[in-house]
Protein backbone atom coordinates (compact mmCIF):
# COMPACT_ATOMS: atom_id res chain seq x y z
CA UNK A 1 0.00 0.00 0.00
CA UNK A 2 1.75 3.42 -0.87
CA UNK A 3 1.49 5.98 1.71
CA UNK A 4 -1.03 8.46 0.28
CA UNK A 5 -3.39 5.43 0.15
CA UNK A 6 -2.86 4.68 4.00
CA UNK A 7 -3.26 8.80 4.42
CA UNK A 8 -6.34 8.73 2.78
CA UNK A 9 -7.64 5.29 4.63
CA UNK A 10 -6.39 6.44 7.82
CA UNK A 11 -8.60 9.51 7.42
CA UNK A 12 -11.63 7.59 6.19
CA UNK A 13 -13.19 7.57 9.77
CA UNK A 14 -11.98 9.98 12.22
CA UNK A 15 -13.15 9.63 15.61
CA UNK A 16 -13.08 12.33 18.18
CA UNK A 17 -10.60 11.22 21.12
CA UNK A 18 -10.16 12.83 24.10
CA UNK A 19 -6.88 13.95 24.83
CA UNK A 20 -7.75 14.27 28.76
CA UNK A 21 -8.88 10.76 29.16
CA UNK A 22 -5.33 9.60 29.75
CA UNK A 23 -5.79 11.88 33.43
CA UNK A 24 -8.95 9.88 33.82
CA UNK A 25 -7.53 6.98 33.55
CA UNK A 26 -4.28 7.44 35.77
CA UNK A 27 -6.48 8.70 38.29
CA UNK A 28 -8.66 6.11 38.42
CA UNK A 29 -5.87 3.61 38.69
CA UNK A 30 -4.40 5.31 41.59
CA UNK A 31 -7.11 5.63 43.37
CA UNK A 32 -8.15 1.84 42.83
CA UNK A 33 -4.86 0.26 43.21
CA UNK A 34 -4.39 2.54 46.78
CA UNK A 35 -7.63 1.10 47.88
CA UNK A 36 -6.43 -2.63 47.42
CA UNK A 37 -3.20 -2.04 48.97
CA UNK A 38 -5.20 -0.17 51.88
CA UNK A 39 -6.99 -3.22 51.95
CA UNK A 40 -4.49 -5.75 51.86
CA UNK A 41 -2.70 -3.47 54.55
CA UNK A 42 -6.01 -4.27 56.68
CA UNK A 43 -5.91 -7.83 56.28
CA UNK A 44 -2.97 -8.68 56.59
CA UNK A 45 -1.32 -6.60 58.78
CA UNK A 46 -4.09 -4.59 60.72
CA UNK A 47 -4.28 -0.77 61.52
CA UNK A 48 -1.89 0.49 64.08
CA UNK A 49 -3.98 0.61 67.20
CA UNK A 50 -3.79 4.27 67.78
CA UNK A 51 -4.45 5.74 64.51
CA UNK A 52 -6.88 7.93 65.70
CA UNK A 53 -4.37 9.96 67.96
CA UNK A 54 -1.93 9.46 65.54
CA UNK A 55 -3.70 11.04 62.76
CA UNK A 56 -3.61 14.39 64.34
CA UNK A 57 0.17 13.69 65.51
CA UNK A 58 2.43 15.68 63.92
CA UNK A 59 4.66 13.21 63.19
CA UNK A 60 2.19 10.92 61.05
CA UNK A 61 1.67 14.02 59.40
CA UNK A 62 5.22 14.73 58.56
CA UNK A 63 5.37 11.15 57.53
CA UNK A 64 2.36 11.72 55.35
CA UNK A 65 2.92 14.99 53.86
CA UNK A 66 6.41 13.74 52.61
CA UNK A 67 4.94 10.69 50.68
CA UNK A 68 2.66 12.47 49.28
CA UNK A 69 4.88 15.18 48.13
CA UNK A 70 6.67 12.28 46.49
CA UNK A 71 3.85 10.64 44.57
CA UNK A 72 2.87 14.44 43.60
CA UNK A 73 6.20 15.11 42.13
CA UNK A 74 6.18 11.48 40.83
CA UNK A 75 2.63 12.28 38.95
CA UNK A 76 3.39 15.47 37.56
CA UNK A 77 7.03 14.67 36.19
CA UNK A 78 4.76 11.77 34.34
CA UNK A 79 2.26 13.57 33.37
CA UNK A 80 4.53 15.86 31.22
CA UNK A 81 7.18 13.12 30.86
CA UNK A 82 5.38 10.75 29.57
CA UNK A 83 4.67 11.42 26.00
CA UNK A 84 6.39 10.70 22.66
CA UNK A 85 9.29 13.94 22.29
CA UNK A 86 9.13 14.91 25.71
CA UNK A 87 12.44 16.07 26.85
CA UNK A 88 13.04 15.45 30.53
CA UNK A 89 11.19 18.39 31.84
CA UNK A 90 11.15 17.75 35.28
CA UNK A 91 14.30 18.42 37.17
CA UNK A 92 14.28 14.90 39.67
CA UNK A 93 17.06 17.38 42.11
CA UNK A 94 13.37 18.55 43.04
CA UNK A 95 13.14 15.27 44.56
CA UNK A 96 16.03 16.21 47.21
CA UNK A 97 13.65 18.79 48.22
CA UNK A 98 11.71 16.66 50.37
CA UNK A 99 14.28 13.98 51.11
CA UNK A 100 16.83 16.65 52.58
CA UNK A 101 14.11 18.04 54.64
CA UNK A 102 13.32 14.56 56.22
CA UNK A 103 17.01 13.77 56.56
CA UNK A 104 17.66 16.90 58.45
CA UNK A 105 14.28 16.35 60.82
CA UNK A 106 16.35 12.72 61.42
CA UNK A 107 18.98 14.19 62.04
CA UNK A 108 18.25 16.62 64.60
CA UNK A 109 16.20 13.67 66.04
CA UNK A 110 19.30 11.64 66.35
CA UNK A 111 21.31 14.84 67.69
CA UNK A 112 19.09 14.96 70.61
CA UNK A 113 19.93 11.46 71.74
CA UNK A 114 22.66 9.84 73.41
CA UNK A 115 25.21 7.36 71.20
CA UNK A 116 23.65 4.66 72.73
CA UNK A 117 20.22 4.64 71.50
CA UNK A 118 20.91 5.48 68.00
CA UNK A 119 21.54 1.83 66.87
CA UNK A 120 17.55 0.83 68.47
CA UNK A 121 16.26 4.05 67.07
CA UNK A 122 17.36 3.09 63.42
CA UNK A 123 16.69 -0.33 63.49
CA UNK A 124 13.32 -0.38 65.54
CA UNK A 125 12.08 -3.90 65.70
CA UNK A 126 9.98 -4.07 62.44
CA UNK A 127 11.95 -3.01 59.99
CA UNK A 128 12.06 -5.84 58.05
CA UNK A 129 8.18 -5.91 57.51
CA UNK A 130 8.56 -1.96 56.46
CA UNK A 131 11.39 -3.05 53.74
CA UNK A 132 9.10 -5.82 52.52
CA UNK A 133 5.75 -4.69 52.84
CA UNK A 134 6.26 -0.90 51.06
CA UNK A 135 7.48 -2.75 47.67
CA UNK A 136 4.87 -5.56 47.87
CA UNK A 137 2.46 -3.02 48.15
CA UNK A 138 3.43 -1.30 45.52
CA UNK A 139 3.05 -4.24 43.19
CA UNK A 140 -0.47 -3.41 42.15
CA UNK A 141 -0.18 0.08 41.67
CA UNK A 142 2.96 -0.53 39.58
CA UNK A 143 0.95 -2.32 37.48
CA UNK A 144 -1.79 -0.61 37.45
CA UNK A 145 0.19 2.64 36.67
CA UNK A 146 2.39 1.21 33.70
CA UNK A 147 -0.86 0.04 31.96
CA UNK A 148 -2.14 4.03 31.61
CA UNK A 149 1.61 5.49 31.40
CA UNK A 150 2.44 2.87 28.45
CA UNK A 151 -1.13 4.48 26.56
CA UNK A 152 0.73 7.25 26.71
CA UNK A 153 3.79 6.16 23.93
CA UNK A 154 6.70 7.51 26.15
CA UNK A 155 9.76 7.61 24.84
CA UNK A 156 11.94 8.44 27.94
CA UNK A 157 11.52 4.68 28.99
CA UNK A 158 13.62 5.11 31.97
CA UNK A 159 12.46 8.34 32.79
CA UNK A 160 9.14 7.24 32.98
CA UNK A 161 10.16 4.15 34.62
CA UNK A 162 11.59 5.30 37.42
CA UNK A 163 8.85 7.52 38.08
CA UNK A 164 5.92 4.84 37.78
CA UNK A 165 8.21 3.33 40.19
CA UNK A 166 8.38 6.46 42.53
CA UNK A 167 4.68 6.53 42.25
CA UNK A 168 3.70 3.07 43.54
CA UNK A 169 6.33 2.96 45.97
CA UNK A 170 5.09 6.26 47.12
CA UNK A 171 1.60 4.71 47.17
CA UNK A 172 2.98 1.36 48.52
CA UNK A 173 4.21 3.39 51.57
CA UNK A 174 1.13 5.35 52.23
CA UNK A 175 -0.84 2.46 52.91
CA UNK A 176 1.45 0.68 54.95
CA UNK A 177 1.82 3.76 56.91
CA UNK A 178 -2.29 2.55 57.95
CA UNK A 179 -0.40 -0.09 60.15
CA UNK A 180 3.30 1.38 60.84
CA UNK A 181 3.56 2.53 64.41
CA UNK A 182 7.00 4.39 64.29
CA UNK A 183 6.41 7.98 62.70
CA UNK A 184 10.02 9.11 63.69
CA UNK A 185 11.74 10.91 60.69
CA UNK A 186 14.78 8.99 61.11
CA UNK A 187 12.68 5.76 60.75
CA UNK A 188 10.40 6.70 57.59
CA UNK A 189 13.88 9.00 56.54
CA UNK A 190 15.94 5.20 56.26
CA UNK A 191 13.59 2.03 55.63
CA UNK A 192 10.55 4.15 54.09
CA UNK A 193 13.11 5.53 51.81
CA UNK A 194 14.74 2.05 51.23
CA UNK A 195 11.38 1.15 50.27
CA UNK A 196 10.37 3.29 48.01
CA UNK A 197 14.22 4.07 46.54
CA UNK A 198 13.94 -0.47 45.87
CA UNK A 199 10.64 0.33 43.04
CA UNK A 200 12.01 3.44 41.64
CA UNK A 201 15.54 1.69 41.25
CA UNK A 202 13.14 -1.29 39.94
CA UNK A 203 10.96 1.05 37.66
CA UNK A 204 14.34 2.26 36.29
CA UNK A 205 15.74 -1.11 35.39
CA UNK A 206 12.37 -2.41 34.08
CA UNK A 207 11.04 1.13 32.00
CA UNK A 208 12.05 -0.22 28.58
CA UNK A 209 10.37 -3.57 29.12
CA UNK A 210 7.42 -2.58 30.71
CA UNK A 211 7.08 0.40 29.14
CA UNK A 212 7.18 -0.20 25.82
CA UNK A 213 4.65 0.05 23.03
CA UNK B 1 8.86 27.17 9.90
CA UNK B 2 7.17 28.88 12.85
CA UNK B 3 4.35 29.31 11.04
CA UNK B 4 4.27 25.76 9.89
CA UNK B 5 4.21 24.26 13.13
CA UNK B 6 1.76 26.31 14.44
CA UNK B 7 -0.38 25.01 11.52
CA UNK B 8 0.24 21.48 12.52
CA UNK B 9 -1.12 22.49 16.26
CA UNK B 10 -4.09 23.30 14.95
CA UNK B 11 -4.65 20.47 12.82
CA UNK B 12 -3.57 18.05 15.67
CA UNK B 13 -6.25 19.60 17.73
CA UNK B 14 -9.09 19.73 14.95
CA UNK B 15 -7.94 16.14 14.10
CA UNK B 16 -8.62 15.04 17.84
CA UNK B 17 -11.93 16.82 17.79
CA UNK B 18 -12.47 14.22 15.20
CA UNK B 19 -12.34 16.63 11.63
CA UNK B 20 -11.13 14.03 9.30
CA UNK B 21 -9.90 16.69 6.96
CA UNK B 22 -7.82 18.37 9.51
CA UNK B 23 -6.63 14.71 10.00
CA UNK B 24 -5.73 14.18 6.27
CA UNK B 25 -3.93 17.41 6.34
CA UNK B 26 -2.01 16.45 9.34
CA UNK B 27 -0.95 13.39 8.29
CA UNK B 28 0.00 14.88 4.94
CA UNK B 29 2.29 17.51 6.08
CA UNK B 30 3.60 14.79 8.84
CA UNK B 31 4.67 12.42 6.19
CA UNK B 32 6.45 15.55 4.34
CA UNK B 33 8.54 16.12 7.12
CA UNK B 34 8.99 11.94 8.36
CA UNK B 35 10.19 11.53 4.88
CA UNK B 36 12.81 13.21 4.80
CA UNK B 37 14.15 12.25 8.24
CA UNK B 38 13.76 8.58 8.05
CA UNK B 39 15.62 8.70 4.35
CA UNK B 40 18.31 10.99 5.59
CA UNK B 41 18.52 8.71 8.55
CA UNK B 42 18.30 5.42 7.18
CA UNK B 43 20.74 6.09 4.36
CA UNK B 44 23.59 6.63 7.28
CA UNK B 45 22.92 3.27 8.02
CA UNK B 46 23.24 1.71 4.33
CA UNK B 47 18.83 1.27 3.95
CA UNK B 48 16.91 2.48 1.21
CA UNK B 49 14.00 4.01 -0.09
CA UNK B 50 11.82 1.59 0.90
CA UNK B 51 12.63 1.06 4.86
CA UNK B 52 11.77 4.41 4.75
CA UNK B 53 8.25 3.84 3.33
CA UNK B 54 8.10 1.46 6.09
CA UNK B 55 9.18 3.51 9.04
CA UNK B 56 7.27 6.32 7.61
CA UNK B 57 3.96 4.43 7.32
CA UNK B 58 4.25 2.57 10.73
CA UNK B 59 5.16 6.48 12.39
CA UNK B 60 2.20 7.39 10.83
CA UNK B 61 -0.11 4.37 12.06
CA UNK B 62 1.07 5.16 15.25
CA UNK B 63 -0.08 9.27 14.89
CA UNK B 64 -3.57 7.97 13.97
CA UNK B 65 -3.91 5.59 16.89
CA UNK B 66 -2.47 7.17 19.23
CA UNK B 67 -3.84 10.75 18.72
CA UNK B 68 -5.52 10.95 21.75
CA UNK B 69 -1.68 10.48 23.36
CA UNK B 70 -1.30 14.10 22.45
CA UNK B 71 -1.32 16.95 24.74
CA UNK B 72 -3.27 20.09 23.62
CA UNK B 73 -0.72 22.68 23.72
CA UNK B 74 2.37 21.05 23.69
CA UNK B 75 4.84 21.03 20.41
CA UNK B 76 2.97 18.85 17.70
CA UNK B 77 6.31 18.46 15.56
CA UNK B 78 8.32 17.79 18.36
CA UNK B 79 5.42 14.78 19.24
CA UNK B 80 5.79 13.04 15.71
CA UNK B 81 9.57 13.17 15.50
CA UNK B 82 9.56 11.64 19.30
CA UNK B 83 7.34 8.86 17.62
CA UNK B 84 9.89 8.39 15.05
CA UNK B 85 12.78 8.51 16.47
CA UNK B 86 11.44 5.92 18.50
CA UNK B 87 10.64 3.85 15.30
CA UNK B 88 13.92 4.63 14.11
CA UNK B 89 15.78 3.57 17.51
CA UNK B 90 13.18 0.14 17.19
CA UNK B 91 14.03 -0.46 13.43
CA UNK B 92 17.84 -0.59 13.90
CA UNK B 93 18.02 -2.12 16.91
CA UNK B 94 16.40 -5.28 15.21
CA UNK B 95 18.29 -4.69 12.47
CA UNK B 96 21.74 -3.64 13.91
CA UNK B 97 22.62 -6.13 16.28
CA UNK B 98 25.76 -5.66 16.64
CA UNK B 99 25.62 -2.28 17.73
CA UNK B 100 26.48 -1.47 21.59
CA UNK B 101 25.39 2.13 21.09
CA UNK B 102 23.37 4.24 18.70
CA UNK B 103 24.98 7.53 17.58
CA UNK B 104 21.26 8.91 17.96
CA UNK B 105 20.63 11.33 21.06
CA UNK B 106 18.11 9.64 23.55
CA UNK B 107 18.89 6.44 22.22
CA UNK B 108 19.77 5.11 25.62
CA UNK B 109 15.96 5.78 26.83
CA UNK B 110 14.81 2.97 24.04
CA UNK B 111 16.64 -0.43 25.54
CA UNK B 112 17.30 -2.89 23.25
CA UNK B 113 15.02 -6.07 23.14
CA UNK B 114 16.62 -9.21 23.01
CA UNK B 115 14.83 -11.46 20.26
CA UNK B 116 12.14 -8.22 19.49
CA UNK B 117 10.71 -8.77 16.45
CA UNK B 118 9.98 -5.50 14.88
CA UNK B 119 6.12 -4.53 14.84
CA UNK B 120 5.78 -3.87 11.31
CA UNK B 121 2.04 -2.04 11.37
CA UNK B 122 1.84 -2.05 7.65
CA UNK B 123 1.83 -5.95 7.82
CA UNK B 124 -0.59 -5.09 10.31
CA UNK B 125 -2.94 -3.34 8.50
CA UNK B 126 -2.50 -6.36 5.10
CA UNK B 127 -3.32 -8.86 7.77
CA UNK B 128 -6.76 -6.64 8.69
CA UNK B 129 -7.98 -6.47 5.09
CA UNK B 130 -7.15 -10.23 4.75
CA UNK B 131 -9.48 -11.21 7.72
CA UNK B 132 -12.22 -9.47 5.96
CA UNK B 133 -15.07 -11.64 4.02
CA UNK B 134 -14.45 -11.60 0.49
CA UNK B 135 -17.80 -9.05 -0.26
CA UNK B 136 -15.91 -6.40 2.07
CA UNK B 137 -11.87 -6.92 1.22
CA UNK B 138 -12.27 -7.28 -2.76
CA UNK B 139 -13.86 -3.85 -2.94
CA UNK B 140 -11.37 -2.06 -0.95
CA UNK B 141 -8.70 -3.75 -2.90
CA UNK B 142 -9.94 -2.82 -6.09
CA UNK B 143 -11.16 0.88 -5.79
CA UNK B 144 -8.39 1.63 -2.61
CA UNK B 145 -5.39 0.20 -3.80
CA UNK B 146 -5.67 -0.80 -7.46
CA UNK B 147 -7.55 2.17 -8.22
CA UNK B 148 -10.35 0.83 -10.22
CA UNK B 149 -13.18 2.96 -10.08
CA UNK B 150 -16.10 1.87 -9.02
CA UNK B 151 -18.07 0.89 -11.92
CA UNK B 152 -14.79 -1.14 -13.16
CA UNK B 153 -14.80 -3.03 -9.69
CA UNK B 154 -18.50 -4.12 -9.61
CA UNK B 155 -17.64 -5.30 -13.53
CA UNK B 156 -15.41 -7.31 -11.66
CA UNK B 157 -17.28 -8.12 -8.79
CA UNK B 158 -20.17 -8.16 -10.33
CA UNK B 159 -21.99 -6.61 -7.69
CA UNK B 160 -23.89 -3.48 -8.54
CA UNK B 161 -22.46 0.27 -7.72
CA UNK B 162 -23.95 0.91 -4.72
CA UNK B 163 -23.14 -2.26 -3.28
CA UNK B 164 -19.59 -1.62 -3.79
CA UNK B 165 -19.71 1.81 -2.25
CA UNK B 166 -21.58 0.32 0.82
CA UNK B 167 -19.13 -2.62 1.36
CA UNK B 168 -16.36 -0.02 0.99
CA UNK B 169 -17.72 2.23 3.62
CA UNK B 170 -18.60 -0.61 5.65
CA UNK B 171 -15.59 -2.38 4.85
CA UNK B 172 -12.81 0.80 6.03
CA UNK B 173 -15.57 0.66 9.23
CA UNK B 174 -14.11 -2.83 9.89
CA UNK B 175 -11.06 -2.17 9.36
CA UNK B 176 -10.62 0.73 11.65
CA UNK B 177 -12.37 -1.29 14.29
CA UNK B 178 -9.69 -4.36 14.04
CA UNK B 179 -6.94 -1.82 13.75
CA UNK B 180 -7.80 -0.03 17.22
CA UNK B 181 -8.19 -3.73 18.67
CA UNK B 182 -4.86 -4.93 17.64
CA UNK B 183 -2.90 -2.07 19.17
CA UNK B 184 -0.89 -3.87 21.75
Amino acid sequence: MNTDDLIDFLATRVEPVDPHRQDRQALAALLMSFAAATAAVIVALGLRADLMEAMVSAGFAMKIGFLVTLVAIALWGLRKGARAGAADPVPLGLLCVPLVLLWMLGALELARLPLASWRATVLFYEWPVCLLSIPLLSALPLVALTLVVREGAPTHLRYCGALTGLCAGGLGALAYAAYCLNDTPVYVGVWYVAGIAAVTAFGWLMGPRMLRW
Amino acid sequence: MQSADVDLDHLMIASQAGDAQAHHDLLRQASTHLRAYFRRQLSRYGHGLDAAEDLLQDTLLVIHTRRQAYLPGSPVLAWIYGIARYKLIDFLRARHRSFSHLPIEDAEHVAAQDGYEGIDTARELRKALASLPNNFRLPIEYVKLEGLSIAEAAARTGMSDAAIKVSIHRGMKKLAAILSEARP
